[in-house]
């Protein structure tokens, strides 16, 4: 009976420790909010997320608490003609760098809770399907920062 | 031999017409200034009449297209909804009226969603982009008649009732010549130096 206890607290030990360990397997760094007027409905966030891991790992949800909704869209042009590709299932493969940027990929925020003004500190909670949960916070701010224009 | 001279003659004739045509052409309309083809950048010749609608901007005032008219424009079409595409043009069109600061280019934003952007709401999004630029809204049949003769394509996606849509644009910036004709198109995607070489070079090639 201790013996079973024994093991089964190391097996959820072991467990909490894969955890701890899997958070550096996929890093997210960059982040910003772009500004928007307040009564702004929709809004973007971009930042460059990268996977650690050899393998193909999906993004189950990305929620923020500052916005009923959060998806991952990517802006594209054809014959002149913008569209806006919701991006579902989210998924990045071994190694792969997925960079969130004007124009292109990013984190399309719908409805805001409150009006979000410049300089706050928007809160992201992206979770994968390894397990892995991951939290940010990315500030609004007008443009990208300096470096990294294109 | 009487079939040779017959076709000689014809193809003599139909010279001159093309001659003449050019001739004819050349005086309204200068040689066609070209960009590289890779820059992007259709150039219009000859120039399309932007049409005689009348919108309302920011202020509540009313806007005639013929207000165009004594300047170069560059414009764009958009909805103050759009998350991602319309702020980073704005912002680059932002930076490009910085650049060019000593030059007297208008810079406008026209709602293909004037269920949604009221003068009220355009007002609050152009102070926050940019006051200088002018925000235009107004009758969809007035907006259509223009996106119809300039040749900006838009569709709605998602849920226009519950005024949860998206709008799938032309994202091109048009540079509207002084005497209020298109004359170019800027294709996506924008850096500040080609939206700013594109619209310096043509104002300074077909002047005012």
């Amino acid at each position: 009976m201790l013996k079973r206890y024994i093991q089964a607290t190391f097996a959820i030990s072991l467990a909490s420790f894969s955890i701890a360990h899997a958070e550096s397997t996929i890093t997210i760094k960059d982040a910003w909010v772009r500004t928007a007027p307040p009564s702004a409905k929709v809004m973007a966030a971009y930042m460059t997320i990268t996977n650690h891991s050899p393998k193909t790992i999906r993004v189950i949800n990305i929620n923020s608490p500052q916005f009923k909704q959060v998806e991952l869209h990517q802006s594209v042009i054809n014959d002149g003609m913008m569209r806006m590709k919701k991006i579902e299932p989210v998924s990045l493969k071994g190694h792969q760098t997925l960079a969130l940027e004007p124009g292109g990929y990013h984190l399309m925020l719908i409805k805001p809770v409150h009006p979000i003004a410049k300089g706050e500190q928007v809160r992201f909670n992206f979770s994968f399907d390894n397990g892995d949960k991951l939290s940010l916070t990315a500030q609004t701010k007008d443009e990208m920062a300096h470096g990294h224009h294109h | 031999m009487f079939k040779k001279f017959k076709i000689l003659i014809i193809s003599l004739a139909l010279l001159l017409i093309v001659i003449l045509t050019m001739f004819l052409f050349q005086q309204t309309e200068p040689v066609p200034f070209e960009f590289e083809s890779s820059a992007g950048i259709p150039v219009m010749s000859p120039a399309i009449a932007v049409p005689a609608v009348t919108l309302l901007d920011q202020h509540k005032q009313a806007f005639p297209m013929s207000k165009l008219k004594g300047n170069w424009n560059l414009m764009f079409f958009g909805f103050t909804n759009c998350p991602d595409i319309c702020p980073t043009t704005l912002t680059t069109m932002k930076q490009v009226e910085k650049r060019l600061t000593e030059q007297n280019f208008r810079y406008i934003f026209v709602s293909l969603d004037p269920k949604r952007d009221t003068s009220d709401t355009l007002k609050e999004y152009m102070e926050f982009l940019n006051p200088d630029f002018i925000g235009l809204t107004g009758d969809k049949k007035n907006i259509d008649k223009l996106t119809e003769a300039l040749g900006i394509i838009y569709d709605f996606e998602g849920d226009t009732r519950a005024d949860d849509y998206l709008i799938n644009h032309y994202a091109a910036i048009l540079v509207i010549d002084p005497q209020a004709r298109l004359r170019a198109h800027i294709l996506p995607p924008h850096s500040v130096d080609k939206v700013a070489d594109a619209i310096t070079k043509l104002s300074h090639y077909y002047g005012n």
